[in-house]
């Protein structure tokens, strides 16, 4: 518990100290200066530059049916520059229509600049020195491009600045302890094994594995602007998945994950092995469950798959920086003010939520990568669109960052979902969940509706090159029968469907909230977000086949027998 | 059909070691013949073998005895190779480190055979789909876990067996459909080798990775008084490895070895901002085995001053055909590039017919007994031949991948004259023979070359030939071509040499059109000394020991006659920048 407390300390307190203790930061201060100073004399001198690092330390130890099969630790820093060139109303960034030149299109950072693990002073300038060179280079070449299309055509487009003005903040975290001091690797080793060893006792699995991710992250930000951030992070993701072998080849996984800022508030040995159990029981009648085949009609989402459907088919819809792209669908670019769901919803992004209930959530953080403090956005306010989730890149009437701009090390940012909220006023018990669910059925004469118990993810499009879908994949899925016959477990089963229609067929939402942890991937990296959601009944829902394995069973029985007594 | 897995970027390093080596028609008896272990032994009782071994042993043994699989047949071989390694990644620049890593790998490779010999579930294209790994994976433990090891083995085994038995199902039955005869149809067979019981030892010394990283950093700490150099990085990887191989005809490999590399570039750039790069290459077994701290030193030190001289030299901008002398390291270059690249001397793994025909080089396998090269030039492999000169040749291997022992020396070409091709134990020619030299990435290297030429000479008179030729050709001079950097031959160094009193104008930036072995008929003459060069190439590293000079004739060299239009630096370098 002291562990804990000292590590919340470290992460929230403020610090607003413009004499930095950080030795880096004062380097990269020092180079960010000279290198603004010395390009105002060129011919397009760049009127912003800002350097992120991410200094990232990593344990990873994984285990398959009792064997330790990984043991890794690992540590880089990652610089990423941003050069900007014109100003804040026009800018390299600027799109230029129909050529998808522009925010989205000029490309990724530079994603070879590594920096020194020590604060070699010579060395890390050298490596900013390099960057920034490139970085403005191509900031030049982009902007002549802008210049010409934005002069002699017009691309079109209403008058939005390119880059927010934002007020500059000095935020500077000590430093935390080392990451061999917050996790006891060896011992974490043995608990991978020893969980991953019950798995051994079903002869059926194919796979079982156990892995535990622990990393540190220490965050350097620093503009022109005067803005200097030293932020930590620390992230312990727990991973449990097995598969096993259906009778007609289909392999099955089911997935189970967990998160805390520490190793230490994962759950104990005894929960994971109960979760493992738990896990092979699922999989046992998995396994003789019958394929489900394409519907359409009512359904259940409970309250993890709700999670995984809102973030695909509408987190990924109110990020900003999409809906300035004319090669984006703008799903909600014209309907800010408008009902875009049931009036009883809404919907709210939260990156400086830490924890709900006692669980501590993955999407949190104090400043974004842009070095905009993380703000609490209400997107959809009882059914009507409000706000997006925005960047430093302005949309009309949404001029300033909000603090989503995001991105994994090396990679620019564009704007992303954080911890994603959603809430109904009017909350219904499972038990009238269940009964509007039957009722809908009947009145469209179906035999069953659909509930969804659980997930492993999901993906979406939103640009104009592909329809505009999304793709949530089940891993728990039910029938739910009208005449009162028990549920029945289905098998492969994908929800899929187009995000407007589907947005007017959610209906009703349940009392309690449960939440997702994932990493969502899109142009600008990986970043962990959470999704906290209650059951939703939607009137209608379509289902698709998923993909199926022809696999045939082990010929030989699986070396090491069925009890983690005798793995060894 | 063959399953490798477990294999990183790190583990990639490894495959620097061409493992395998073998011969078709040389009979199991005479490779037997050759074999040299420095320590043979046949253990008695499984007990004389470690976990990793021992879990080897078993599960192949449980597989060849009762893996089948509803009415398709049984395998007739297998074999599991898993390499343990322990190895070191660092990288610093300006006595900074960038990257330090060290850190335990396993990986394996599970190679189940269908059919027979001379015809099996390898031996044709004809499968639209095939991949035993796609559905899910259990690896191999990092710990010495008999079970673990078992199951990781067990799974490979399972997926590629079954894969394997529908692919020689459906070979036989394209054979079938032809009507025609094995001997008429193209196609892969796997030859038999003898059965070896090889455990060589060595005890590996733990890493010393502090002392590593100071290495790394004294080295690139050269750079920091450079102004004038743009970028500088120095890369050192260390890794102690042992290969275990064991397959069902009998043969056991347990084969410890060591790889060290330590790569340094740098980067300067011309007043107008135009990047030129160098680098130097050293490779070891052990970190021990580089050459003196104060000897790579002197290289960096050689590296800059050959850098500040490129600056200011002007760019290549003739266009020239003749004789060129190649020196020291451009020797090495264009030997590993022209000889040992994808259609070099290794036999083709082409089984193409007239309606399947796809062009893949120049292969060479019909042209045993021809002249390809020029006469006098001899090519031979050394694959064990550990040290030359005191030098180490880090490409040697006792055993490759298959578990063949290759012979210590084996002649490829002979005044000219193909002899014999590289093989693995696959062959698709009755010219293909068997002499290992098979590596882990399912590809043939040589491992350890020596390059002669029957009329050797001094640099110096080939220098003088390089004047007279050039002369008699009407040419207002000769050119010399000393570095090839990174193999590029779109950016050569190139020396004029004058007609005249001989001596040189360094120029850069010329294109010189890559030599082929057909080229190389057309030697005018080496140097009598020697020169070792290591070249890493596709993940494996190529010892050559070569004449340190060698004039060839007939050579392309185009000058660039574009100009460059890139960017100015506007920012001085902070390296020599006053606080």
């Amino acid at each position: 518990m002291k562990q804990r407390f000292i590590f919340l300390l470290l992460m929230f307190s403020f610090i607003n100290n413009a004499i930095s203790q950080e030795v880096l930061l004062d380097i990269m201060g020092e180079e960010l200066e000279r290198e603004m100073q010395s390009l105002q004399k060129a011919e397009f001198p760049p009127y912003f530059i800002d350097y992120r690092v991410d200094d990232v330390s990593d344990i990873t130890v994984s285990a398959s049916f009792g064997s330790l099969t990984q043991s890794h630790n690992d540590r880089s820093r990652v610089l990423t520059t941003n050069v900007k060139v014109g100003d804040y109303t026009l800018d390299n960034t600027h799109e230029v229509a129909a050529t998808g030149y522009g925010y989205n299109g000029n490309g990724f950072a530079n994603i070879n600049a590594i920096l020194p693990l020590d604060d070699n002073a010579l060395a890390v300038k050298q490596t900013l020195w390099r960057a920034t060179t490139t970085e403005y280079e191509n900031a030049i070449e982009a902007y002549k491009i802008v210049k010409n299309n934005t002069q002699v055509e017009g691309d079109g487009k209403k008058e939005v600045d390119d880059f927010s003005r934002e007020v500059p903040v000095v935020h500077i975290e000590p430093s935390m302890p080392a990451i061999s001091e917050l996790i006891d690797q060896e011992k974490w080793e043995q608990k991978v094994k020893n969980v991953s060893a019950y798995f051994l006792n079903n002869p059926h699995l194919s796979t079982g594995s156990v892995s535990l991710s622990f990393s540190k992250e220490k965050k350097y930000y620093i503009n022109t602007e005067g803005t200097k951030i030293v932020q930590n992070m620390t992230y312990a993701h727990m991973n449990i998945s097995a598969s096993i072998l259906a009778e007609d080849g289909d392999i099955l996984p089911l997935y189970k994950s967990y998160f805390a800022f520490l190793p230490s508030d994962l759950p104990n040995e005894d929960s994971l092995i109960s979760d493992v159990k738990l896990m092979v029981e699922k999989l046992i009648k998995l396994r003789e469950a019958p394929l489900a085949e394409p519907y359409s009609g009512p359904a259940i989402l409970d309250a993890r798959s709700a999670g995984v459907f809102f973030h695909e088919i509408f987190g990924h819809r109110i990020e900003g920086h999409r809906l300035k792209s004319e090669m984006d669908g703008q799903t909600f670019l014209s309907k800010v003010d408008a009902q875009v769901l049931d009036k009883s919803l809404t919907v709210i992004s939260d990156p400086s939520l830490t924890q709900y209930g006692n669980r501590d959530l993955i999407g949190t953080y104090k400043y974004d990568d842009e070095g905009v403090e993380g703000q609490k956005v209400v997107v959809v306010e009882n059914g009507i669109l409000r706000n997006f989730l925005m960047s430093r890149s302005p949309l009309e009437k949404f001029i300033r960052s909000n603090g989503h701009g995001r991105a994994s090390a090396g990679l620019n940012v564009v704007s992303r979902q954080s911890n994603l909220i959603i809430e109904s006023n009017k909350p219904l018990s499972a038990t009238n969940l269940r009964k509007k669910l039957i009722k809908e059925c009947k009145k469209q004469g179906k035999e069953y509706g659909y509930l969804f118990s659980d997930v492993i993810g999901g993906f979406t499009n939103t640009d104009r090159f592909s329809a505009n879908v999304f793709n949530v994949m089940p891993t728990e899925v039910y029938r739910v029968y009208v005449d009162g016959r028990p549920d029945q477990l289905v098998r492969g089963v994908d929800l899929i469907g187009t995000p407007l229609t589907m947005f007017a067929e959610i209906k009703a939402a349940g009392e309690q909230k449960e939440i997702f942890t994932g990493i969502c991937g899109a142009e600008s990296g990986n970043v962990p977000v959470s999704a906290i959601a209650p059951a939703l009944y939607v009137r209608r829902i379509e289902t698709q086949k998923k993909m199926k394995q022809n696999a045939k069973p082990s010929l030989l029985s699986r070396p090491g027998g069925s009890s983690p007594s005798i793995t060894k | 059909m063959i399953n490798i897995l477990n294999l990183s970027n790190l583990y990639r390093f490894l495959f620097t070691i061409p493992l395998a080596l073998f011969s078709l028609n040389t009979s199991a008896q005479e490779l037997g013949t050759d074999l040299a272990l420095e320590e043979n032994k046949t253990p008695d009782t499984l007990s004389d073998y470690n976990v990793i071994e021992k879990a080897m042993v078993d599960e192949l043994k449980r597989s060849m005895e009762e893996l089948t699989y509803e009415d398709y047949e049984r395998p007739f071989f297998i074999s599991y190779s898993v390499n343990d390694i322990d190895g070191v990644s660092i990288t610093s620049s300006l006595g900074a480190i960038l990257y330090s890593n060290h850190f335990p790998v396993r990986n394996k490779a599970v190679r189940v055979l269908v059919g027979g010999y001379d015809f099996n579930d390898e031996s044709l294209d004809v499968a639209y789909y095939n991949d035993p790994s796609s559905l899910s994976e259990i690896q191999i433990p990092i710990e010495d876990d008999y079970y673990g090891i078992r199951r990781s083995l067990w799974f490979s085994t399972d997926a590629v067996y079954k894969s394997a038995a529908k692919l020689f199902k459906e070979n036989k039955q394209y054979l079938k459909e032809k009507n025609i005869g094995l001997k008429e149809l193209p196609h892969r067979r796997f030859a038999k080798a003898p059965v070896i019981n090889l455990e060589i030892k060595n005890k590996f010394a733990d890493p010393d990775v502090q002392q590593l990283e100071s290495l790394a950093k004294e080295l690139s700490g050269q750079f920091s008084g450079e102004s004038e150099i743009h970028h500088s990085m120095v890369t050192l990887n260390t890794f102690n490895s042992t290969n275990y191989f064991i397959n069902s005809e009998g043969t056991r490999v347990k084969y410890p070895y060591s790889i060290t590399s330590l790569q340094i570039y740098a980067e300067i750039k011309t007043e107008d901002g135009e990047s030129i790069i160098d680098q130097i290459a050293h490779f070891g077994f052990t970190p021990e085995s580089l050459p003196e701290t104060e000897v790579i030193k002197n290289d960096v030190k050689a590296l800059i001053k050959r850098l500040k001289t490129l600056k200011n030299t002007k760019v290549y901008k003739d266009s020239y055909m003749g004789p060129v002398l190649f020196v020291d390291e451009a020797v090495g270059t264009i030997f590993a590039t022209s000889l040992f690249g994808y259609d070099g001397l290794m036999a083709s793994n082409d089984i193409s017919t007239r309606d399947n025909y796809q062009y893949n080089g120049q292969f060479l396998d019909d042209k045993i007994g021809n002249k390809i090269l020029a006469r006098g030039l001899k090519v031979e492999t050394m694959p064990k031949l550990r040290y030359y000169n005191n030098l180490p040749l880090p490409g040697s291997f006792e055993v490759d991948a298959e578990g063949v022992v290759p012979r210590d020396t084996m002649t490829l070409v002979a005044d000219g004259n193909l002899v014999a091709l590289l093989n693995s134990r696959t062959s698709t020619s009755e010219n293909h023979v068997l002499n290992g030299h098979s590596n882990a990435n399912q590809a043939i290297g040589p491992g350890v070359v020596k390059i002669s030429f029957e009329k050797s000479s001094s640099v110096k008179n080939l220098k003088q030939e390089l004047i007279k030729s050039a002369k008699e050709l009407g040419l207002p001079y000769g050119l010399m071509v000393k570095r090839i950097p990174y193999g590029n031959y779109m950016g050569v160094n190139v020396y004029k040499v004058s007609l005249e009193d001989g001596s040189e104008e360094l120029l850069r930036l010329a294109q010189m059109k890559p030599l082929t072995i057909k080229s190389l008929r057309r030697i005018l003459g080496g140097s009598s000394n020697n020169y070792v060069f290591n070249n890493q190439s596709g993940g494996s590293i190529t010892s050559y020991i070569v004449p340190d000079a060698l004039l060839v004739d007939e050579v392309e060299i185009e000058g660039s006659s574009a100009p460059y239009l890139g960017n100015k630096i506007l920012v001085e370098n902070p390296v020599g920048v006053k606080e």
